[in-house]
């Protein structure tokens, strides 16, 4: 048993020492969004600061994920081609390697480095979300101390932030303020698995050309992975609803930023059928 | 041993890898024509549990611009 904790302690340790450098720079950003904000009298500051330290990020992140989208789809316009030259020479896998590399050479492709960019990604989400979610979450007295542990020595402060955002307190999650709100709330979350939605079936886009597999009987894994687009913006809806509203902001931020970028390089993808009836 | 362990990779690609190419909106960013992890799962039923996860960390390490070998699915030696 104290293996096992010990494993796990080391991998926390591990986790967090990743995590660290992100969250000084995001708590950094955070602060000077917020006095830049605060000084030029925006309302609300705050939730101004969520969404522009989401949108630094996002660009800062744009040629990263620019690449990858673009070889996806190139790779999805090649789908077809490669299909024809996997049935050509079936069984050869070292001439169909070769046949596939001739092919992304004639399409100017070059194969991933590695998923290591795409992964990079992933403390920056998880960074962002501890930082906002202590900021927005913590009492005045505690979240002046988070903060003036984090931040660079100019940008300390002596207030707690304001947070409040058009009448809504950040730090409350929709299923805090139904009793006073009512009904309405509902809004945060339905917005969030909307969004979650477009983008997850933009991005599973029917492969042009590619063939189904007619014999086998869907399984547990296949059903559930084309049904994803559905369950996990479902999923993502409802826990929105019981975090803090700060964070279904930044939430929806990133989100948004994605779908632009996709629709800028890949189009519509899986959504066009469903943008086509919706204009009919 | 390998049946627990391909289980466990089974729920990782369903659930996790999936959660998170919704999260991050990519759907396509692995090098090879078979991923780490459905190479892994072969690797484990052809050559049982500590060698299969031995090649699949292996496998894991070539995930970098300075590997130049085959990304195709190969015969498991």
């Amino acid at each position: 048993m104290d293996g096992l904790k010990s494993i796990f302690g080391g991998l926390g340790s591990v986790f967090n020492f990743i995590l660290n450098p992100f969250i000084l720079i995001f708590v950094n950003l955070l602060i000077a969004c917020y006095f830049v904000f605060a000084t030029l009298n925006v309302p609300s500051p705050l939730g101004f600061a969520v969404i522009a330290v989401t949108i630094i990020i996002r660009v800062a992140t744009y040629p990263l994920v620019a690449k990858q989208l673009k070889y996806s789809k190139k790779m999805q316009e090649l789908a077809p081609h490669i299909t024809n030259i996997k049935n050509m020479h079936k069984g050869d896998a070292k001439r169909i390697q070769e046949e596939t590399m001739k092919l992304h050479k004639e399409h100017g492709i070059n194969p991933l480095g590695g998923c290591l960019p795409t992964l990079i990604q992933l403390p920056v989400l998880f960074g962002l979300y501890s930082v906002l979610n202590s900021v927005v979450n913590l009492a005045p007295t505690a979240q002046i101390a988070y903060v003036n542990s984090h931040v660079l020595p100019f940008l300390k402060i002596s207030q707690p932030l304001d947070t409040m955002f058009f009448g809504l307190p950040l730090g409350k999650s929709p299923s805090q303020l139904m009793g006073t709100l009512g009904i309405v709330i509902i809004l945060i979350p339905v917005v969030t698995a909307f969004f979650q939605y477009i983008q997850a079936k933009m991005m599973f886009a029917p492969i042009p050309g590619g063939e189904k597999k007619k014999d086998a009987a869907p399984d547990f894994a296949t059903t559930f992975q084309s049904q994803s687009a559905i369950i996990f913006p479902l999923l993502i809806g409802f826990s929105s609803f019981t975090f803090p509203i700060g964070l279904s902001l930044y939430w929806n931020a990133f989100t948004i930023f994605g779908i632009i970028q996709q629709y800028k390089i890949m189009g519509l993808g899986g959504m066009e059928p469903i943008w086509r009836k919706i204009k009919k | 041993m390998k049946k627990i362990s391909i289980t466990i990779i089974s729920i990782y690609q369903v659930f996790f890898s999936t959660l998170f190419k919704i999260l991050l909106g990519n759907s396509k960013f692995c090098r090879f024509e078979e991923t780490c992890s459905d190479y892994t799962k072969r690797a484990i039923k052809e050559k049982g549990f500590v060698k299969g996860i031995y090649l699949g960390l292996i496998r894991i390490l070539k995930c970098q611009p300075y590997y130049k070998g085959p990304l195709y699915r190969q015969e498991i030696i």
